[in-house]
């Protein structure tokens, strides 16, 4: 007893003497100042949130934003790249096949974060040029008030169901990024595919711009149920207004929206320490406050969200992002005919 | 001889600096876009972004829609700004003066603030007027009005689009020598014969130039079709192109770019066309400054008049402005509203929210730059242009047409192409960049402010302070710019307004930091939360508001382009 006592007070003090170590040679080594340009497509109300932790947190580093929209930040990349380099240390989009992308095009630079074993590997790239930071699900969200208990949809194709004609809605894959991730994925899926999209805009779905309109429209009763990020409805929820989330048993699609650093960077130190802040409990902590999932499977779910991830993740519809990152142009052309037109 | 010599070279200084900036900043950009719009993949000369774009069907489509709604807007615009402009200048509708300022109004509330309104009004189920006639006057749901088709969007174009004709008939309207009418009145016509065949006919020149004005600029509006157009599936050229921008992709960037040189083509041909007609005005209407103009008597139709101006300012003013003053005060959007519903929880999240903060800090910021500048040029162009007849000021002058009549995005996308650093000068995610797209989009707008107060001016005047030996900027300061002033704040705040919530061209120029309100709200309304944008909206309206009483105030309720 007193042996296994003293055997395991060594393995304590080895690792804190460790974990002291490690930290303090990062300390050491490279303090976190000067300036870091974050790309980010997060709503925001989290930046809001974080802008005064990351101040305490990184005092002597000066930390900017450009928000907007997925599609909105990937084609101010896109124009950067075109004239040249981007102003961006840091991206957090929530199309996880734009981080392959970049990758491929060699763009971002290989960063392995202490932080990067506490998220699912099957959410980290195995050569270290991106991970996954936030988890947004996207679903099926329905006002209360209109749609009965009885009538509550259970699959993606409940929604081409002629009882809702007129009174279903998405958001736009062309303007967002995450509603973009949910129709490729659709798109791919055996069990849905193109006929799904043609059964839905045959039922006259309505595309808004973003998660945002479709939330409000919700709201509003012009919509009584649309494919949606479960975020939206978690946050609806807090505020007592009338929204109800469905997981589709034939498959939420589950994103993995990344974080990665640009090779470009001229401070790599702070881009990494802010980084390893995002992927650290504290980091994770301000996802989870926006109602998101936590990429660290060591955090609890958001608040009101009615299923872990990794339940989730059981019946999650299967996503190819490899192959997704390869054809978002004929994804969006094949959408604009099928759907917008 | 040596001194006028000298004076000369002083002024062609600055105008060519004028020019300088025009030719950097508007034709190098612009053409480098249309060069631009015929490279290959290969950096080739090719038509092929052509091919690919008119291949399209859906291009074709946005093209017709393009000009459909365009038209149509256009129609109903000069049909409605003629009869109120005549209404609040020529006849003794009681109160003309109070109802001119108003009929302005629309001109001043952001084209997106206005769509969300009509949005919140006109909803088929859910619109505030729609829920009030299902509920009250027995309508069937979802109510009989539908925002999201062509004739909602063109509604709401015609709305906010038909002061532009409304300014333009209503200062012909004003300078025109009413002895023509009188005569014609003398000769026993009837007031409805001498408006058809005297008014009109004397008037026609800015009655289809304000028209042709009306049609480019709701060509290149971007904010009204994204927001009713885009959900259901009307679209039009501005907001195909964003569609495209937005693919991320360098070929989708290119047919972007093929796609709008149509549409400032389109644009420039119309605006072009409508300054013809305007620079024939001149010598059709002949200075009426010694005949006082006689209202026209309404007879028994002034009280039907006045209650028909009445509604026609609720509809204009009232209800849309309301509509978002409700929605701002709302806690759970969609609920009914009752007393219970009420909150300024929303009032409290936006004035504590960091980032709408600063974008009110850089929209004030940005609208007091970009104005002041752009006065300080067109101020320039114009003397030089009225006083001094100057060929250079008509080229400066001409220049400035261009960005005025294309459309806002295709300005940034050309900016975009030539100052991101590949050409030496990289202005990309700055300040700068905004302020320059605001200057070259407006320069023209305030070049045509100052030229019009300028032409009132006696040139007899300053000839004779140069005569008694003040210098020209003695003289400029001295005698010009006391009698003008009036006119140059008058530019100077509805360049400010119009930039102060701008979006068209802000959302595809902001960087980092540089955000402005329109912006923040467009994300607030697309992304977030609808009662947040509506906030964001009363305290924009609140400003441009405050800002036009402060101009009918200075201008004494006459504003003129």
């Amino acid at each position: 007893m007193k042996r296994m006592l003293s055997k395991s007070a060594i393995v304590m003090a080895v690792l804190f003497v460790l974990s002291v170590a490690t930290a303090g040679s990062a300390l050491a080594a490279e303090p976190a100042n000067g300036k870091v340009m974050i790309y980010t497509s997060i709503y925001l109300h989290i930046i809001e949130q974080l802008k005064p932790v990351l101040k305490q947190k990184f005092p002597d580093l000066d930390v900017q934003w450009f928000y907007g929209g997925s599609e909105k930040v990937i084609a101010k990349l896109v124009a950067e790249f075109d004239q040249g380099s981007t102003m961006a240390d840091l991206i957090m989009i929530s199309d996880p096949g734009y981080s392959l992308l970049l990758k491929r095009e060699g763009k971002l630079l290989q960063y392995k974060s202490p932080n990067a074993k506490y998220v699912l590997p099957a959410w980290v790239d195995k050569d270290g040029y991106f991970s996954a930071v936030r988890i947004n699900v996207m679903g099926i969200a329905y006002n209360k008030n209109l749609v009965a208990a009885k009538d509550l949809p259970k699959t993606w194709w409940d929604m081409a169901n002629p009882k809702w004609a007129g009174k279903i809605g998405m958001p736009n894959p062309l303007l967002s990024g995450t509603a973009f991730a949910g129709t490729a994925g659709l798109a791919r899926s055996p069990k849905h595919g193109w006929p799904f999209f043609e059964a839905l805009r045959k039922n006259r779905i309505s595309c808004e711009p973003g998660n945002g309109a479709v939330e409000t429209k919700l709201l509003s009763g012009q919509l009584v149920m649309a494919m949606l990020l479960e975020e939206n409805v978690l946050k609806a929820i807090g505020e007592k207004k009338p929204l109800g989330f469905v997981y589709p048993s034939d498959g939420p699609v589950v994103i993995p929206s990344g974080i990665a650093i640009m090779k470009s960077t001229k401070n790599p130190a702070g881009a990494k320490a802010i980084y390893d802040f995002f992927l650290s409990k504290e980091g994770q902590q301000a996802i989870l406050a926006g109602w998101m999932h936590s990429a660290r499977t060591d955090m609890p779910p958001p608040a009101n969200a009615a299923m872990k991830i990794s339940q989730i993740n059981k019946f999650a519809l299967p996503m190819d992002w490899e192959a997704i990152s390869r054809e978002p142009e004929q994804v969006k052309e094949k959408f604009d005919q099928t759907v917008l037109r | 001889m040596g001194s006028i010599g000298r004076l000369f070279s002083a002024r062609n200084l600055v105008i060519g600096t004028a020019l300088l900036f025009l030719v950097v900043f508007v034709l190098f950009p612009l053409a480098l876009l249309v060069l631009r719009s015929f490279l290959g993949t290969e950096g080739e000369i090719s038509l092929q972004n052509y091919i690919a774009v008119y291949g399209k069907e859906r291009n074709w489509d946005a093209v017709v829609t393009t000009l459909l709604v365009c038209g149509l807007t256009m129609l109903f615009s000069m049909i409605f700004a003629t009869g109120l402009a005549w209404l609040v200048v020529r006849s003794n509708l009681p109160w003309r003066r109070r109802f001119r300022s108003l009929f302005f109004i629309p001109y001043v509330i952001p084209p997106y603030v206005g769509a969300i309104a009509w949005i919140l009004l006109l909803t088929p189920g859910v619109g505030y007027i729609n829920k009030m006639l299902i509920e009250y006057c027995g309508v069937d749901v979802p109510g009989p009005f539908d925002i999201y088709t062509i004739p909602g969007l063109v509604w709401v174009m015609t709305l906010f689009y038909y002061p532009l004709a409304f300014l333009n008939v209503a200062s012909a309207l004003e300078q025109m020598d009413n002895s023509l009418e009188e005569a014609a009145r003398i000769s026993g016509a009837h007031p409805l014969r001498v408006f058809w065949d005297i008014t009109l006919p004397l008037v026609s020149p800015s009655f289809f130039a304000g028209g042709l004005l009306v049609f480019a600029a709701s060509a290149s509006a971007f904010g009204i079709p994204a927001m009713i157009g885009m959900p259901s599936r009307i679209y039009v050229l501005s907001t195909q192109v964003i569609q495209y921008v937005y693919m991320g992709t360098t070929s989708g960037m290119r047919e972007a770019t093929a796609l709008s040189v149509v549409l400032m083509v389109i644009a420039v041909i119309t605006m072009t066309l409508g300054n013809r007609l305007l620079s024939r005005k001149r010598y059709t209407l002949v200075g009426g400054k010694s005949a006082r103009v006689l209202p026209v008597s309404l007879g028994r139709f002034r009280i039907p008049a006045l209650i028909f101006s009445g509604i026609l300012a609720i509809v204009l003013v009232i209800l849309p402005i309301g509509a978002i003053v409700v929605t701002s005060f709302v806690r759970v959007f969609g609920d009914p509203i009752t007393l219970e519903n009420l909150s300024l929880e929303h009032y409290a999240y936006i004035l504590t929210f960091q980032t709408a903060l600063e974008a009110f800090w850089n929209s004030f910021f940005l609208g007091i730059v970009a104005a002041t500048l752009a006065l300080l040029m067109a101020s320039l162009i114009a003397y030089y242009r009225v006083k001094a007849k100057s060929p250079l000021a008509r080229t400066a002058d001409l220049i400035a047409t261009v960005p005025y009549a294309t459309p806002g995005t295709v300005i940034a996308l050309a900016l975009i192409i030539a100052f991101s650093g590949k050409y030496g000068l990289n202005l990309y995610n700055t300040f700068a960049i905004l302020i320059v797209a605001y200057i070259v989009k407006y320069l023209a707008f305030s070049v045509r402010t100052v030229c019009a107060s300028l032409e009132q001016v006696d040139l007899s005047l300053e000839e004779a302070a140069q005569i008694s030996g003040a210098s020209w900027i003695q003289s400029f300061r001295d005698i010009i710019l006391p009698l003008v002033r009036p006119g140059l704040i008058a530019a100077w705040f509805l360049v400010f307004m119009t930039t102060f919530y701008e979006l068209t061209m802000t959302i595809l120029l902001y960087g980092p930091g540089t955000h402005n309100l329109g912006v923040i709200l467009f994300e607030m309304q697309t992304y977030s939360n609808q009662q947040a944008a509506s906030v964001l909206s009363v305290l924009i309206l609140a400003v441009v508001l405050v800002g036009n009483v402060l101009v009918s105030k200075i201008t004494k309720g006459k504003i003129t382009i």
